[in-house]
């Protein structure tokens, strides 16, 4: 019933080698539907182990879907350093975030999901825009990709900084790496610069991840900061300065400021000024200001 | 198992290990059903998935194909006018064809035709490094068998597609030449609803003599 039935029929075309050979292996023909962005998380056991706990797994599916849940916010409000309440993200966002997960396959811990929601319109600088899952799994690779090399300067949220790190748990546990692998539809995929990625988070990355997140914990830049110190020493073609601080020991910061206000440094260079801006604190030592405004100080 | 003829004319696949007498197997095509997604989602994904593995192991790009998901569109009810077809050898899909029914002619105005929108063989019957080829021209026959669904749709053989990729029609314009199954090609021509990048992919028609002419090739005499 279920064998093939042999036939000596051959269709015309086919009695002929060379036109057998031509037409036996026509291409498929049709285009797959773009797949849907997606997001695939493989867990390796610690020494190729095939099992996993139960508290591994599900600690790898909630916190791909808290990574994402972060991503989809900034990519829909923007990007927010210091923000990190899980529950400050809204429902359009959370929709547009959520993993449909697909079979696992079997024999591995390979965890695919999918994001199907519809694109949300955005209003941002008085346009209306559509931000899709696409962005989404963009913006999950670009943090992903670039934060070990760019470091404390990569402007992502702590939130998100601190879920990612949150990996390190599984690792501590049973696991040896997490690989994540991102498919965009392939338009998307035509422009080199916006490609399917695969991360592999392992102990080496984790370890970076770690120090960024502690980095970025001590160091917090606060804007219209005023700072009183002395000017000493004024780069007019690079715009940046040198101020001795009346405070913090007499700390020499740099920083830099706004072509305007090259008059009022050069009457304030060697005087004691009072310096506002955007300062970065390292554990509460000032490191760098971007200076927007200067008030010289007379002398009582 | 009754003969796999549809009406008169008898669909084969090749079969590359058959001997002189033997040189085929049966197909027998027919709408996809419950058995036949069986098969695409626990054997012919499996094989997707099998392949694209060695394709990442291999630092390789796997082949698109293996992105398909014939069960996904087996499961699909929003294109309500597909028809889908499966093609058994036995008790063993080896090939699908999902077509679209009255899509306008481009070659001959106010005329419509068959729109293919995927033909596949399956996963097993193209060679990769990691498998050999099990039986060959299912595609064939099932271009044939469109042709045969055309005449019964009444659209006298015509039927229309676009070419996957470039290479798929380097393949189209070699058989247009020899067999005149398809021919023509050109851009702009829109395809499924769903396809949103068929206008920039080649686009193949049947005149209608000539793939009725073919189809005789699949005359059981």
């Amino acid at each position: 019933m279920n064998k093939w039935e042999a036939t000596n029929f051959l269709p015309k075309w086919a009695r002929t080698e060379e036109d057998r050979e031509l037409l036996s292996n026509m291409p498929d023909v049709g285009v797959a539907p773009d797949p849907v962005p997606s997001l695939a998380t493989r867990i390796l056991p610690i020494g190729g182990g095939s099992r996993i706990s139960a508290a591994t797994l599900s600690d790898a599916i909630l916190l791909k879907q808290r990574i994402i849940n972060y991503a989809t916010y900034e990519v829909v409000r923007g990007i927010d350093p210091t923000f990190a309440d899980l529950r400050k993200i809204d429902d359009e966002c959370l929709l547009l975030a959520r993993l449909d997960f697909e079979p696992f396959d079997e024999g591995s811990f390979v965890i695919p999901a999918e994001l199907r929601a519809a694109p949300i319109p955005v209003k941002r600088d008085g346009a209306t825009l559509l931000v899709s899952t696409t962005d989404v799994i963009e913006r999950f690779n670009e943090v992903l990709r670039d934060l070990p090399d760019k470091g404390i300067d990569m402007n992502v949220s702590i939130g998100l900084l601190t879920e990612i790190n949150a990996f390190g748990k599984l690792l501590k546990r049973e696991v040896e790496s997490v690989e994540f692998t991102t498919m965009l539809p392939q338009e998307t995929m035509l422009d080199t610069r916006r490609k399917s990625a695969r991360h592999c988070v392992d102990a080496n990355y984790l370890a970076r991840v770690e120090s960024i997140r502690k980095t970025r914990q001590r160091i917090q830049k606060i804007a219209g900061v005023p700072l009183v110190g002395t000017l000493v020493a004024v780069d007019f073609e690079n715009h940046k300065l040198k101020i001795r601080l009346d405070a913090h020991a007499q700390t020499t910061i740099i920083g830099t400021f706004l072509p305007p206000l090259e008059r009022s440094l050069l009457s304030n260079l060697m005087k004691k000024a009072q310096f506002i801006g955007t300062v970065t604190f390292d554990d509460r030592t000032p490191r760098h200001i971007d200076v927007v405004k200067v008030e010289a100080i007379r002398d009582a | 198992m009754s003969l796999p003829i549809d009406g008169q004319y008898r669909f084969v696949a090749l079969n590359p290990y058959g001997t002189r007498d033997e040189p085929a197997v049966n197909l027998s095509i027919v709408a996809q059903d419950e058995r036949a997604a069986y098969q695409f989602r626990k054997i012919w994904n499996k094989m997707y998935t099998a392949l694209k593995e060695y394709h990442t192991s291999s630092n390789t790009d796997a082949p698109n194909w293996t992105r398909w998901s014939p069960d996904d569109w087996y499961q699909d009810k929003k294109a309500a006018d597909r028809k889908k077809f499966a093609a058994w050898a036995g008790g063993v899909v080896v090939g699908f064809l999902n077509v679209r029914n009255a899509y306008p002619s481009h070659f001959t105005p106010g005329s419509k035709l068959l729109y293919i929108e995927h033909i596949a063989t399956a996963p097993g019957n193209i060679l990769q490094d990691i498998w050999g080829i099990r039986l060959t021209a299912v595609g064939t026959s099932l271009i044939a068998f469109a042709i045969w669904k055309s005449i019964e749709f009444g659209h006298e053989g015509r039927i229309g597609l676009h070419a996957a990729d470039d290479a798929a029609a380097d393949y189209y314009d070699r058989i247009a030449k020899k067999f005149k199954i398809l021919r023509l090609s050109q851009m702009g021509i829109n395809g499924t609803p769903e396809d949103k990048r068929a206008v920039s992919r080649r686009y193949y028609e049947s005149e209608a003599t000539e793939a009725r002419a073919f189809l005789e090739g699949y005359r059981d005499e």
